[in-house]
């Protein structure tokens, strides 16, 4: 079902970039949680998968980072 | 000597593999398993971070939508949730001590990735035809490096499970507990290859 909101939402609506980004990623992180939370038992794990992943996620937001500050410098020089 | 063969023997088994260990308070091959799959989303996480990089510097940015199968790519999203929910199933009848259901929907797990690999295989053999390569443009070639590289994971899942599904399968017969955890570690790392899949469908076909 949220696939299919997905595609909807940004195919069949044909709406600007910026609000098809923000919904489409949003509907993403939703099924995200799902099949993390509870096919992948995230929701009752163990402390030590926790620590694995927030180091994971610290490291990944290092990763995202790095483009991000590229496109807010470049936002900056125009 | 035979002391000492027997003691080697008893070294070389892996410990923990079914009774979690008393610090961790996991089996082993499930901490493993998540430490593999960290790795993974730094792997993935790399090429998510090249595409924003790519897309934010350049003037003009195409719109998969426009030109890529966008309702064969939905239905391989709805065929790898499918799969997804298949080996958790599988996961749960051989907890029930239910082999034959277990491996029934094993095979529907292989089912539904043989069906991703076909699609995407004809989405390629389409590309190919248009004369669109990844030499073509940037998001081409991102096009082909992340879809590639999933469809590559796709394809080990094939193996893994092809292997649980007839020759592994006889460990059920020795140690029933072991094989059931065999299962839900390559679930996991089958979830993980529907979430990254969950985040590509998006980023690449629809905005």
């Amino acid at each position: 079902m949220l696939t299919a909101l997905t595609v909807w939402a940004c195919y069949g609506l044909k709406m600007p970039v910026h609000y098809a980004i923000m919904i489409a990623l949003a509907i993403a992180c939703t099924k995200g949680f799902l099949v993390a939370g509870f096919f992948m038992h995230l929701l009752t794990e163990r402390k030590l998968i926790y620590s694995i992943l927030m180091l994971t996620v610290f490291f990944f937001a290092v990763l995202l980072w790095g483009p991000w500050h590229h496109f807010v410098d470049m936002i900056g020089h125009q | 000597m035979e002391a000492h063969a027997h003691g080697a023997a008893h070294e070389l088994q892996i410990p923990y593999n079914v009774h979690p260990r008393p610090d961790t308070g996991l089996y082993n091959a499930k901490l493993g398993i998540w430490l593999f799959l960290a790795s993974e989303v730094m792997l993935f996480g790399a090429l998510f971070s090249s595409l924003i990089l790519l897309r934010t510097g350049a003037p003009t940015w195409p719109r998969g939508w426009t030109f890529l199968n966008v309702p064969l790519a939905t239905v391989n999203t709805f065929v790898l949730i499918a799969s997804s929910v298949t080996v958790v199933l599988a996961w749960a009848n051989l907890r029930l001590g239910n082999l034959k259901w277990g491996r029934l929907f094993i095979a529907g797990t292989l089912l539904c990735a043989v069906i991703f690999l076909v699609n995407k295989g004809f989405e390629y053999h389409h590309e190919f035809e248009m004369h669109r390569y990844p030499r073509t443009s940037n998001f081409m070639a991102v096009y082909f490096t992340m879809t590639g590289l999933h469809g590559l994971h796709v394809l080990g899942g094939v193996v893994v499970f092809l292997y649980f599904l007839f020759p592994g399968a006889k460990m059920w017969k020795t140690d029933r507990a072991r094989y059931t955890n065999r299962i839900e570690v390559a679930g996991l790392y089958w979830h993980f290859v529907d979430l990254v899949w969950i985040f590509l469908f998006p980023t690449l076909y629809l905005l």
